[in-house]
């Protein structure tokens, strides 16, 4: 499966617009600020296996919980954070997966929170990556895959 | 009209309603069900004029949902918003008696042409 990186910048895009009401626009892979951090996960299994990422301060995990619960940013609980980037994960990944021509499966979303989190696949790698700024922020969205034979110790 | 809106994530739940407002339906009541289990309990009990439902939910599916309805003899129009837009999720859904599938993300406008003449 080839996923380009202007397909994977597109589609972000559209669900930020569509979501949120914000133009995300792609720029150059960005050092990690410090601070908390969202990310979630949705895997894709079947013809073809692997996994989409959504990363992002937690700030800005704010600004998109706000927007999609209609909520000033100071009353956006941690359950809607959650709800809210693993919505954002699940729609992208959703996009992802009609890319691919064989039969797959999308799973519910994981979401992780905190500094220094991150969330791996075993034996999988990263397919395609893209970083973008909005409201001042920027986020990140990748694409695992994981080879469909084991790979040789 | 009385809409069911069914999805496990709220965020989701609360853009379909604001959706609709944005149509200018802002007079229809909704009911809100978090996966497909709540969805049939309130089919049942709320007796709703329209289903929107997401497709992957814990407990019951979405189209576990809407053929559990069917089965019961449930004629309520039926329609998915999911992230799910494969053609074999497509052809599962209208044959089992969906009116419309429509893909997240989606605006106003595709709500509403999804719509047709069902809502207004």
């Amino acid at each position: 499966m080839l996923v380009l990186e202007n397909d994977l910048t597109a589609l972000t895009g559209g669900v930020w617009e569509s979501f949120l009401g914000l133009r995300a626009e792609p720029v150059g892979p960005a050092p990690p600020a410090g601070g908390s951090f969202y990310t979630s996960c949705v895997h894709i299994s079947g013809g073809w296996e692997g996994s989409v990422h959504l990363v992002m301060p937690e700030e800005l995990a704010r600004t998109a919980a706000a927007a999609m619960f209609g909520l000033p940013v100071e009353e956006v609980s941690a359950a809607e954070l959650a709800d809210a980037v693993g919505e954002l994960a699940n729609v992208i990944g959703g996009n992802v997966k009609g890319m691919i021509d064989e039969p797959c499966a999308l799973s519910l979303p994981l979401v992780a929170s905190g500094r220094d989190v991150s969330v791996s696949q075993p034996g999988a790698e990263v397919l395609q990556s893209v970083t973008l700024a909005t409201a001042g922020h920027t986020f990140t969205v990748a694409v695992h895959a994981r080879p469909s034979e084991p790979p040789t110790p | 009209m009385k809409i069911l809106v069914v999805d496990d994530n709220k965020a989701m739940r609360m853009i379909v309603i604001r959706t609709f407002r944005q149509l200018g339906q802002a007079d229809h009541e909704f009911v809100e069900a978090e996966n497909g289990a709540d969805g049939l309990a309130k089919l049942r009990s709320e007796q709703p004029d329209l289903v929107i439902s997401d497709w992957n939910m814990p407990e019951m599916t979405g189209i576990e949902l809407l053929e559990a309805a069917r089965a019961e003899g449930s004629a309520t129009t039926f329609g998915f918003i999911t992230s799910e837009t494969a053609s074999e999720f497509r052809e599962r859904a209208i044959a089992a008696g969906a009116a419309f599938m429509l893909a997240k993300p989606f605006d106003a406008v595709a709500l509403s042409e999804a719509l047709g003449g069902v809502a207004a």
